[in-house]
């Protein structure tokens, strides 16, 4: 049985989507017959309670462990490493260090007992290892005790010395569980993982619509794939290209009702129309609370373009 | 043409029958007791019609003569199709009837004397009769001949109005029948790309042209059908270029009027489409389930093509006869 540890879930999101893994008796285990996935929680604490939780129950042969790391020798953001060495450091140097059963791999990384927020810190640090996390020494260390090879591969998150912004990361979380699964599972099987290993993040009814468009369009996406957004805007600027490309008149008709709608929406009053645009009525909703509230809809109703909206909705993009 | 011909006894001796029989004087013929008991008895795959189609020849059972569905056919009068046959010989990749019938294999019905008897109890005030809602009515016209009784009848019926549709260029029996004012021969018409690419085994656009413009020099009222249109990125000029094209052989004094239309399927259609024509560039067009559950374009982009044709077609012809079908 393989093991699989991951500090957090977020990082875990897309090998337990993949991998089709169910909770697993313990709230931090995921699973089936050949797989277990633990969330270990952050530190060195959580992870060798964890673990060892872990190993004591279950047969396990080998451990993997996944995650993000933050760089200290300038390692590109995005880019994984399978770790050579981890060292720990809790104040001081601890003497201890462990080597993985990858005997390829080149970066070393060291376990910090807390987040690395400033520059002295991290000039500190650089002197050990190239990444720093802070709970792969745990990981290493157990493994040791139970006599389990383990390997760890780490996505760079962030550069230790730019400001480091923990919702930037939470909301990036599952973009890196796709590129370490993509990493460790490197055969893109269709279409929808082929652009998730490019970095869009690919939710299961956008996957249908995509999977739809590009049976009728396959526009050069390469500018959106290559390009600093995020995985949820790659993947709306995608599917975005593909509409205009199979449609135009209506790509451009939804693009000019939205921006009318807009400019007529208020914090009180809504206008909306039919998702499909087969039907021209158009919609409103609004809050009244006083007269100011009844007069504003009035005025808003008395400037609203209906016939403009109409026209639209019917083809007429003069 | 027919691998087989399947005759019912009750018809074989009847003079519409031999006429045919004679034509297809080679083909082995079978004698049977009710089309029925044999026409889509069994599932027959559509492009089986490519190498293994059949001719039914019978009488046509139940209903006749059908009401048309709204927005059919001109705004005025009532409008009703009549069943003379089912099928057709050509392949349309977007055809309604790779998913109507059980089976490909052509039935024509041999009781005219019964549908015309119909259409008389029928007549009240301008009231149209359209042929070819299940089949050409001109593809066969040089063996069927049936048009001629039907055009007896409509001569004493002024009130009445018939529509011969069609995708043929097969006009020689038409050529042997004095035109009338209340008999309207329609053409379906697409730009000559997309004529080529999904109307299979239909004459090319220049012959419909050429058959148009014998029709119009022998006196005949014309109908045309742009429908269905298929969207291209250049449609505006596809559709001009044909639009001119038929602006000079059909003059807007012998147009009754033109339709038009952009594709649309069942549900069910539109899987046979996919199943029979899967690497087709039709099944690569930007459609989505409407609000009667067809398939079609998205409104904005069907009004984008219709209100463009339309402002082709009146460049050349009276705005009050184009009216949209189906929409």
């Amino acid at each position: 049985m393989k093991l699989l540890v991951f500090a957090h879930r977020g990082e875990a999101q897309a090998f337990l989507r993949k991998l089709d893994l169910k909770s697993f008796e313990q709230d931090f285990l995921y699973g089936n017959q050949d797989t277990l996935v633990l969330i270990s929680g952050e530190g060195i604490q959580n992870t060798t309670e964890t673990l060892a939780f872990t190993l004591a129950k279950y047969p396990v042969k080998e451990i993997v462990n996944l995650g993000i790391a933050g760089a200290l020798r300038g390692q590109e953001k995005n880019s994984i490493h399978s770790i050579r060495t981890v060292y720990h450091h809790h104040e001081e140097p601890s003497f201890q260090s462990f080597t993985s059963s990858d005997v390829s791999a080149s970066t070393d990384c060291l376990s910090y007992y807390k987040r690395v927020t400033q520059s002295l810190d991290k000039k500190q640090l650089s002197q050990f290892a190239g990444l720093v996390d802070r709970e792969l020494w745990a990981i290493a260390s157990v493994s040791k005790r139970f006599k389990v090879p383990w390997r760890s591969y780490k996505i760079v998150s962030d550069i230790t010395e730019e400001q480091t912004d923990c919702q930037d990361i939470f909301e990036k979380a599952y973009e890196f569980s796709l590129k370490l699964f993509h990493h460790t599972h490197p055969q893109p099987q269709n279409l929808i993982e082929d652009l998730e290993s490019q970095g869009f993040w690919i939710t299961f009814s956008e996957a249908k619509k995509i999977e739809k468009l590009f049976k009728l369009t396959q526009p050069d996406y390469s500018s959106i794939a290559n390009s600093e957004m995020t995985g949820k805007q790659k993947t709306q600027k995608l599917i975005q290209l593909l509409e205009e490309s199979v449609d135009p008149i209506t790509f451009k008709v939804r693009k000019k009702i939205k921006k009318e709608l807009k400019a007529n929406n208020s914090s009180k009053t809504h206008y909306s129309v039919d998702n499909q645009l087969e039907e021209t009525r158009v919609q409103v909703k609004s809050l009244l609370e006083d007269d100011r509230d009844v007069q504003d809809l009035i005025e808003s109703l008395q400037k609203f373009p209906l016939k403009e909206i109409q026209s639209l909705m019917d083809g007429d993009l003069r | 043409m027919f691998q087989n011909i399947y005759v019912e006894s009750q018809v074989r001796d009847q003079k519409y029958t031999q006429d045919i029989l004679n034509f297809f004087s080679e083909v082995p013929t079978t004698e049977i007791t009710a089309i029925e008991d044999h026409f889509g008895k069994v599932k027959k795959p559509y492009l089986h019609k490519r190498t293994d189609l059949n001719l039914f020849l019978g009488k046509k059972k139940g209903q006749l003569i059908k009401e048309a569905p709204q927005a059919y056919g001109t705004q005025t009068g009532k409008h009703y199709y009549f069943i003379h046959a089912y099928n057709c010989i050509y392949e349309c990749e977007y055809c309604f009837l790779q998913g109507y019938f059980h089976s490909p294999d052509i039935v024509l019905f041999t009781n005219h004397d019964e549908i015309i008897n119909e259409m008389k109890a029928l007549i009240d005030g301008e009231t149209w009769f359209h042929a070819g809602e299940f089949s050409d009515s001109l593809a066969l016209s040089h063996i069927t001949k049936e048009w001629g009784q039907y055009f007896d009848f409509f001569r004493n019926h002024p009130e009445a109005k018939l529509e011969l549709r069609s995708k043929s260029s097969n006009i020689k029996s038409l050529l042997e029948l004095e035109p009338l004012g209340n008999v309207v021969v329609t053409f379906s018409l697409a730009d000559e790309e997309n004529s080529k690419k999904y109307d299979r085994k239909t004459p090319p656009l220049r012959a419909r042209l050429k058959a148009i413009r014998q029709l119009v020099d022998k006196g005949f009222r014309i109908g045309i059908h742009l429908d269905p249109i298929i969207y291209s990125e250049d449609l505006v000029g596809r559709y001009g270029k044909m639009i001119d094209e038929l602006s000079e052989v059909l003059p807007d004094t012998s147009l009754e009027y033109i339709s038009i239309g952009v594709v649309r399927y069942t549900k069910d259609v539109y899987r046979q489409v996919e199943l029979n024509y899967p690497d087709s560039d039709i099944t690569k067009q930007p459609l989505q389930k409407s609000f009667d559950d067809k398939v079609r374009y998205a409104r904005p982009l069907r009004g984008w093509i219709l209100s463009n044709v339309e402002k082709l077609l009146s460049q050349h012809y009276s705005a009050e006869k184009i009216y949209r079908c189906m929409e």
